[in-house]
C-alpha cells in the first residue's frame, strides 16, 4: 500500500521526476567523457581496460537507483515537525513503513536507470563489458542488496540526529560528499594510492558502490571477496545495533515539539 | 544606486546573522564544500599524473580550468543565493510582500543577501588561480585582462540564467529544483568542454553556454582563444540577458498570487 501510494506520488509530478533523472544523466556524462578522454591515449589505465572502466561508470546509474536513492531524509523532517507522532500511534512498524517508502523510491529510480543505460549505450556506442558468469552475477545481486540495506541504515542514523538537533541537513550533506568520493561513484577506488585504498576498505562507503561493481567486473580473488563480504556484513550488523539503540534513546527524549 | 546598495547591505547583514544562528551546521556545510573541492582536485592530480596529458592540456592547465569553474560557481552562489529560496515565496504567496515594496522586485529576488559560506571560499580560489596561472605557460598581462573580462561575462550569463529560474518559478510550480538542474549542467564545465563529443560539445557551448562560461576564461588566459571567440562570448551573454529580462516580465504578467 505504501509502495503503491509513493509511486502515485511520483507520477503526479512527472516533469519534476524527469528533470531529476536528467540530473543523474548529466553527472554520468561528465565521468563518462572524462574516462573516454583518458583512454584516447592509453589502452589500459590503472589496470582497467576501456570497456571495463566505461561499464563501471554506466553501471553507477543503476546502483545509484537501487542503492543510493532514499527517502530516509523525511524521517528527520517528521521528527523535527512532530509528525512522527502520527505514525507512532498507528498499529504498524514505523521502520517497516520507512523501508516501504524507500523501496518505492528504489523501484522507480532503478526502472528508469535501466532505460537510461540502454539510451546511453545506443547514443554513445561505448565498448562495454558484459558479465556472463552466473557466479559473479549472483554475487553482484547479493552485494547490491546488502549495499542497499547498509545505505538504508546509515540514512536512518543520519535522520535520527533530528531527536537531538534540528541541523540534520549539514551532516547529510557531508555524508553525501563522502559517499560521492569514497564509495567510488566518480572512479574505482583501487586507482588511489595503496595506503589510502587499504584504509578505505575498512570503511562502509567502499561497500556501497565500488565493491558490487568490482564483483560485476569479476576482478576479485577469493580472499578479497570473503574479506569484503565479512567487513560489509559486520558494518550492517554494527549499524543495526547502533540504530536500534539510538532510536530507543531518541524516542525517550522525543517531545513532538513541532506540532 | 545608493539606495539599492543600502538595501543589499541590509539583506546581506541579515543573511550573515542567520549564519551565526546555526553555527555548527554552517561550519559543517563549509567543511563539506572544502572536502568536495579537495577530493576532486586530488582525483584530477592522481589521474593526470598517470596520463601526463588530458585532452591536450597538461596538469596545471586542467587545474586552472577546475579552479576557474569553482570560482565562478562560488561567486554565483554567493551573490544569487536568494534565488534558491524564491520558489517557496511564490508557493506561500509571500512574493506579494516583495511586489508591494518600493524596491525593484527582480533586484530583491535576485540579490536578497549574499551567502557568507561561499564568500569565505572565494579568496582561497583567487589565490589558487594565481598559483595555477603562474605555472601555465604563455600567460601575459593581456591574457589576464581577457580572463577577468570573460569571468565577468560568465557571471553575467549566470545572472541571466538565475533570472530565468525566477521566471520559471512563477510560470510553473511543477519544477522544484530548476536551479539545481542549472548547476548540474554548469558542472560539466569543471573540465574543459573539449572532452565532450559532438553534438554534446556544441550543445554545452552554444545552447547551455557552459563552455563560454567556464572554459573560455581559462582558454583566454592560456592564449588559446581568438578575438572571434571573445566577441561571440560577449554577444551571447547580451542575448541571453535580454531574453531573461523578457521572460521575467512575461512571468510577472502571468503571476496570479494564487497562494496568498
Amino acid at each position: 500500500m505504501v509502495v503503491s501510494n509513493s509511486l502515485q506520488e511520483y507520477f503526479a509530478y512527472r516533469l519534476n521526476f524527469i528533470l531529476w533523472r536528467v540530473r543523474v544523466i548529466v553527472s554520468i556524462l561528465i565521468s563518462f567523457f572524462l574516462w573516454q578522454t583518458i583512454f584516447k591515449t592509453k589502452s589500459q589505465v590503472f589496470g582497467y581496460q576501456q570497456s571495463q572502466m566505461l561499464t563501471y561508470i554506466l553501471l553507477i546509474t543503476f546502483l545509484n537507483g537501487i542503492v543510493l536513492s532514499t527517502q530516509t531524509f523525511r524521517v528527520a523532517e517528521e521528527i523535527n515537525l512532530g509528525t512522527l507522532s502520527n505514525f507512532l500511534i498507528r498499529p504498524f512498524s514505523y521502520f517497516g513503513y520507512v523501508m516501504s517508502r524507500d523501496i518505492s523510491d528504489k523501484i522507480v529510480n532503478t526502472f528508469f536507470s535501466i532505460f537510461e543505460i540502454i539510451f546511453l549505450i545506443i547514443i554513445l556506442h561505448p565498448p562495454i563489458f558484459v558479465q556472463t558468469s552466473v557466479y559473479w552475477l549472483g554475487l553482484f545481486f547479493v552485494t547490491f542488496i546488502l549495499a542497499a540495506l547498509l545505505f538504508f541504515e546509515i540514512g536512518m542514523m543520519l535522520s535520527i540526529i533530528g531527536f537531538w538537533s534540528r541541523d540534520t541537513w549539514a551532516p547529510r550533506f557531508i555524508f553525501f560528499i563522502l559517499v560521492t568520493f569514497l564509495a567510488g561513484t566518480y572512479f574505482p577506488l583501487d586507482i588511489l594510492p595503496k595506503p589510502i585504498y587499504s584504509f578505505l576498505q575498512f570503511l562502509p562507503f567502499t561497500y556501497l558502490i565500488f565493491f558490487p561493481l568490482k564483483i560485476y567486473l569479476g576482478q576479485m580473488d577469493s580472499f578479497f571477496l570473503l574479506r569484503g563480504l565479512g567487513i560489509m556484513i559486520s558494518w550492517i550488523i554494527l549499524m543495526s545495533v547502533i540504530l536500534r539503540y539510538s532510536w530507543r534513546r531518541g524516542l525517550k527524549i522525543y517531545t513532538a515539539e513541532g506540532i | 544606486m545608493k539606495k539599492y546598495f543600502h538595501v543589499w547591505w541590509r539583506l546581506t547583514d541579515a543573511s550573515f546573522q542567520n549564519f551565526f544562528v546555526s553555527r555548527i551546521g554552517a561550519i559543517l556545510f563549509l567543511f563539506g564544500k572544502v572536502v568536495r573541492f579537495v577530493f576532486y582536485l586530488a582525483f584530477l592530480i592522481i589521474l593526470i599524473s598517470r596520463t601526463q596529458i588530458f585532452a591536450g592540456y597538461n596538469l596545471w592547465q586542467v587545474i586552472l580550468f577546475y579552479l576557474t569553474f569553482n570560482f565562478i560557481d562560488s561567486a554565483t552562489q554567493m551573490v544569487f543565493r536568494e534565488v534558491y529560496r524564491f520558489r517557496q515565496l511564490v508557493l506561500s504567496g509571500n512574493f506579494d510582500l516583495i511586489l508591494v515594496k518600493p524596491v525593484n522586485s527582480l533586484f530583491r529576488s535576485l540579490f536578497g543577501g549574499a551567502d557568507l559560506l561561499d564568500m569565505i571560499t572565494l579568496l582561497p580560489f583567487v589565490i589558487f588561480v594565481g598559483i595555477a596561472a603562474y605555472h601555465v605557460p604563455g600567460v601575459t598581462i593581456f591574457s589576464i585582462t581577457l580572463y577577468l573580462l570573460l569571468i565577468f561575462n560568465a557571471l553575467w550569463i549566470a545572472m541571466s540564467f538565475h533570472i530565468m529560474v525566477l521566471a520559471l518559478a512563477i510560470l510553473t510550480t511543477e519544477i522544484d529544483h530548476a536551479i539545481m538542474i542549472y548547476r548540474d549542467f554548469t558542472s560539466m564545465g569543471k573540465l574543459p568542454v573539449d572532452i565532450y563529443s559532438e553534438p554534446l560539445r556544441s550543445f554545452v557551448t552554444f545552447v547551455i553556454p557552459v563552455g563560454v562560461m567556464m572554459t573560455y576564461p581559462a582558454k583566454a588566459m592560456m592564449g588559446l582563444l581568438n578575438i572571434n571567440g571573445i566577441i561571440f562570448a560577449l554577444s551571447l551573454s547580451l542575448t541571453i540577458f535580454l531574453f531573461s529580462i523578457i521572460l521575467w516580465r512575461f512571468s510577472l504578467r502571468r503571476y496570479t498570487s494564487a497562494s496568498s
